[in-house]
């Protein structure tokens, strides 16, 4: 059945024709750019709030250029240690900064990386009584749909379209930290179905202890990491060099990944040890009362069904973390932890997860290690599990003026099993059954001119969930960035991705044949970037993709598709206090083979990489509103417009008709 | 993906809708085709409009310097000084009975523009017409934008009419002396057709060089919801004072342009054809009368020969 499609929706075309006419970022460009660099690889909408939050909560709250510690600066994404060695000679020979324009200075800054730096850095007049003060934030967030999935209105799911998050952050003097979180997803009946919580506090100068929801990012993620963390992006750099931070409170809403207890670090002179437990419990697919088959990642408790699957399991850790160094420049550090379930992991499917974990205990133990002198850094980890599977990542970075550079090796052998971990990889940071070898290099051939590339090959040396065979691939993108003046820039992105698959195409389903081809998939992209004046910025962009397939022996051409996406991006900020974007793209693709991806901006803590095929047209319009220094309110309404279809998406989530209208709002409260 | 409406190969599909009073000639059967193919893709807005932008193969996003720029390009508008009419006159690949043909007329109103623009397609029982208002402004010289309502109205006999409305928007930046870019979007609410056609939609961007005084190169991407992307590359090159010579091609379907324009101030003569690999040539002619000049945006605009 067709749904009836709207007319004119003169309202809409009203409010885009205001926004097109008028438009603009909640952020600075150049911090915009780089944020949409390091996330655009993610290939999916997902809220990775955690990644971004290490960028935003720089932009709330830069740090003293005179008077932060190496340490700090260090977590400041994407600064070249080339860089921070230059900040920290300047602060050793001359003192202090007298601003941040002093920057500039330093033959190491050009004048891209200056507009970065001055949104997270700043020099304060004096230094701020830390004692007594107190920060507390508060973030309400509710978003809907306007055409609901069958699944919300037939009673498949416990509730509506509507997705509820709430999230308050509280901080006294450095000393004393705290946060809450409750979710709710779309079609689940509770406003705290996700629920989170951490305290954490600074007992004495080398102590902290942390109680509640937590995760402990070590070394390179191999033994212990996040559910997030940079894969390969525009910035080919800034992924390798990953800066662990320790043990942080989990405000995260991926719902299987905090660990749950207690955790303690002491600091003694150059060592400093880490001690943690954990019981949490993780949804997971029964197979018995005594059996799993799975542990579950979704995180949806919609329906009876999935309401079976959660919390089935418990898991319980115990940790450890012991770090030494600087011993001049070289740190070192170990790292284990024992886990046991409640139940267990029993796999029936040997064919496809031979070496996936089984049993009802697991533990990882690795070392790592890091040292930086003059530009050059080498770091690595290498890690072993309970199967006997051992995981190595080791690479190096070599920073100077103009180039940087990044190596890095990884072998993540198949029977390497670890829950815990995330590291760089093709495989969305799983750390098993990978060897891959990546070469990035970033070069500032002139003050107007960068290149940035990678070139990644990798394989899986065993089989993979989807693919019957051990299979190759590599990676290879290049940009190249020319500004033209103060205010126009322009990019040039070719990516070339191919990868080994058995496909059987729906041509030969008669015979039943698979085959191993190769899939290609070439992408250009042409983007300019314009500041009109101070208050209005705007973008065009041009993306084409091109999937072929190579057989072996045989004609494959038919099997190739292509894809094309054209948008317009205008953004507006008539004040400190008002801010909107606005955007209409077109795009076009065979099939979902051949999406494009957009990378857009959306509410402050949601990253949406959004997929587009078919054809169609999607345009959204971002507001931000500043009252007061201390309250913060922004919107969004977006629509997809697929032509010529009568559903969009498939099962409970089709939606009847060719439109998914979206919207959502959130309100920030800070003090500070 | 589909091809592409009025220039496209899917016109040669004799198409399962309604036929024409006088199926007999050649002309009416293909003039029938046409039409039909138009109606049941929506409508004919997508016609080429303006014997300038069609000599250039429809770049005419960046440039949008007359006052036909009100079918292309809303924004550029304002970078006339003066009142300006045109008149323009196709017979689509030399059809019998067939015409299309559009009036476009702007003049300044105090630091703003308003630009009107008819469109009239027709033949004995078929009859499209669209009247366009457009309203355009500026800002610091640094940005030229419009806004358009297109409100058309379709009748064949026997079968009935229809009308519709639908938003233009329109942007024209130079970005330094010698380059600008534009943009435009058509029917941006979606407004529908009939009783469930959808009106087309359309976004083009695209940039004009002025790579000497004389010699203005655009390139434009042009993509209409339903088809496949036009990729469109025009030169307008001004040989003598009074007389500029261009020439385009585009894909989608492939096709070359080219064309004159002759200024006899006040009066501007535009005359283009394109060729279409199974439907042959169409000629064109635009007639504007200028009364005052182009205030260009950058440099880009201000080698337009035949419009200075």
């Amino acid at each position: 059945m067709k749904r009836p499609i709207s007319r004119p929706s003169l309202a809409h075309c009203a409010l885009l024709g205001v926004c097109l006419a008028t438009c603009g970022p909640a952020v600075l460009p150049a911090q915009q750019n780089f944020e949409e660099k390091l996330l655009e690889a993610e290939e999916d909408d997902s809220e990775q709030s955690q990644l971004l939050e290490q960028i935003s909560a720089l932009r709330d709250q830069p740090l003293d250029l005179n008077r932060a510690s190496k340490q700090k600066l260090e977590m400041i994404p994407n600064l070249a240690s080339n860089v921070l060695d230059a900040i920290l000679q300047f602060r050793k020979e001359k003192g202090k900064f007298r601003s941040v324009r002093q920057l500039e200075e330093l033959p190491e800054i050009n004048s891209s990386l200056f507009e970065y730096l001055r949104t997270v850095l700043v020099v304060a007049p004096k230094r701020l009584d830390a004692k007594r003060r107190v920060r507390a934030s508060w973030r309400s967030r509710a978003s809907g749909r306007r055409d609901e999935p069958t699944g919300y209105q037939d009673g498949s799911y416990a509730s509506g379209s509507e997705k509820i998050y709430n999230r308050g952050k509280f901080n006294l003097a450095d000393r004393v930290s705290a946060g809450i979180l409750l979710e709710k997803d779309a079609g689940e009946k509770r406003l705290d179905d996700l629920a989170l919580f951490f305290v954490r506090a600074k007992l004495t100068q080398g102590a902290e202890l942390l109680i509640g929801d937590f995760q402990m990012q070590v070394g390179q993620g191999l033994v212990l990491w996040g559910p997030y963390g940079f894969s390969k992006g525009s910035n080919p750099v800034h992924p390798v060099r990953k800066r662990a931070r320790g043990m942080r409170g989990y405000l995260s809403v991926d719902e299987n990944a905090a660990l749950h207890g207690i955790a303690a670090r002491i600091a003694v002179g150059r060592l400093g040890l880490h001690l943690f437990t954990s019981k949490s419990s993780i949804d997971a697919t029964p197979l018995s009362e005594e059996d799993i088959r799975s542990l579950g990642t979704s995180g949806f408790h919609r329906n009876a069904n999935e309401l079976a699957m959660k919390d089935v399991v418990e898991e319980t850790i115990v940790g450890g973390r012991i770090e030494a160094g600087p011993f001049r420049r070289l740190r070192l550090g170990a790292t284990a932890y024992g886990s046991t379930y409640s139940k267990r992991l029993a796999d029936p499917d040997f064919e496809r997860n031979h070496f996936k974990l089984r049993g009802d205990r697991n533990h990882v133990a690795g070392f790592d290690w890091r040292y930086e002198h003059a530009g050059m850094g080498f770091f690595g980890e290498a890690a072993r599990s309970r199967s006997g599977g051992i995981a190595l990542i080791s690479g190096a970075t070599l920073e100077l003026q103009r180039i940087r550079l990044a190596i890095l090796v990884r072998d993540y052998q198949r029977d390497f099993q670890n829950l815990h971990g995330f590291a760089f990889g093709e495989q969305g940071g799983a750390t098993q059954n990978e060897r891959g070898a990546y070469l990035g290099l970033q070069f500032h051939a002139s003050k107007t001119t960068t290149v940035n590339a990678y070139y990644d090959v990798y394989a899986f040396p065993w089989r993979t969930y989807l693919q019957p065979l051990p299979l190759h691939g590599n990676d290879f993108m290049a940009l190249l960035e020319q500004k033209f003046n103060r205010d126009l820039m322009l990019g040039l992105r070719v990516r070339q991705k191919s990868r080994e698959e058995v496909q059987d195409f729906p041509a030969d389903q008669a015979v039943g044949v698979e085959e191993l081809v190769v899939r290609t998939q070439r992408q250009i992209r042409l983007q300019f970037d314009y500041r009109l004046s101070k208050e209005i910025r705007v973008r065009g962009r041009v993306e084409a993709t091109r999937i072929t397939y190579t057989g072996f022996g045989r004609d494959l051409d038919d099997q190739s598709e292509t894809g094309f996406l054209l948008y317009q991006d205008l953004r507006f900020n008539p004040s400190p206090k008002i801010a909107l974007a606005a955007r209409l793209t077109f795009f076009d693709t065979k099939s979902f083979d051949s999406r494009v991806y957009q990378y857009e901006n959306d509410l402050p803590g949601l990253v949406t990489n959004r997929a587009l095929f078919d054809q169609g047209t999607r345009w959204y319009v971002l507001l931000k509103y500043h009252p007061v220094k201390s309250v913060a309110l922004y919107a969004k309404y977006s629509e997809l417009f697929k032509e010529g279809e009568t559903t969009i998406g498939s099962g409970r989530d089709a939606i009847i008709g060719n439109l998914d209208r979206r919207f959502s709002a959130q309100l920030d409260l800070q003090l500070r | 993906m589909k091809a592409s409406c009025l220039w496209s190969p899917r016109l040669l599909q004799v198409p399962d809708t309604p036929h024409t009073k006088h199926p007999s000639t050649t002309s009416t059967f293909w003039l029938a085709v046409i039409l039909v193919a138009n109606f049941t893709s929506g409508n004919a807005s997508d016609l080429p409009t303006g014997a300038r932008a069609i000599a250039m193969a429809g770049t005419y996003v960046a440039l949008a310097n007359t006052a036909e720029a009100v079918f292309h390009n809303p924004g550029g508008l304002n970078q006339l000084s003066g009142t300006e009419v045109a008149i323009f006159y196709q017979k689509p690949f030399g059809l019998e009975d067939v015409n299309w043909g559009t009036l476009a007329a702007s003049v300044p109103i105090r630091d703003y523009r308003a630009s009107l623009g008819l469109t009239t397609l027709s033949n004995g029982s078929y009859s499209e017409q669209a009247l366009t208002l457009a309203w355009s402004q500026q800002y610091k010289r640094r940005l030229y934008y419009g806004i358009g309502v297109r409100y058309k109205r379709l009748k064949i006999d026997g079968y009935g009419s229809s009308s519709s409305v639908g938003l233009e928007l329109g942007l024209l930046m130079p970005l330094s002396t010698k380059f600008s870019w534009g943009a435009s979007a058509q029917n941006v609410g979606r407004s529908q057709f009939g009783s469930d056609e959808q009106m087309p939609q359309i976004l083009r961007s695209g940039v004009a060089l002025a790579a000497t005084p004389e010699l203005v190169l655009a390139l434009e991407i042009f993509k209409d919801v339903r088809f496949d992307e036009e990729v469109r590359f025009g030169v307008e090159y001004r040989a003598l004072q009074q007389l500029a010579v261009r020439a385009g091609m585009a894909n989608h379907p492939d096709r070359l342009t080219a064309g004159f324009g002759l200024d006899l101030k006040p009066f501007i003569l535009d005359y283009a054809f394109f060729t279409h690999n199974d439907l042959g040539a169409t000629h064109q002619l635009s007639l504007t009368f200028r009364f005052g000049g182009v205030r260009p945006a950058g440099q880009a605009t201000k080698s337009d020969g035949a419009e200075q």
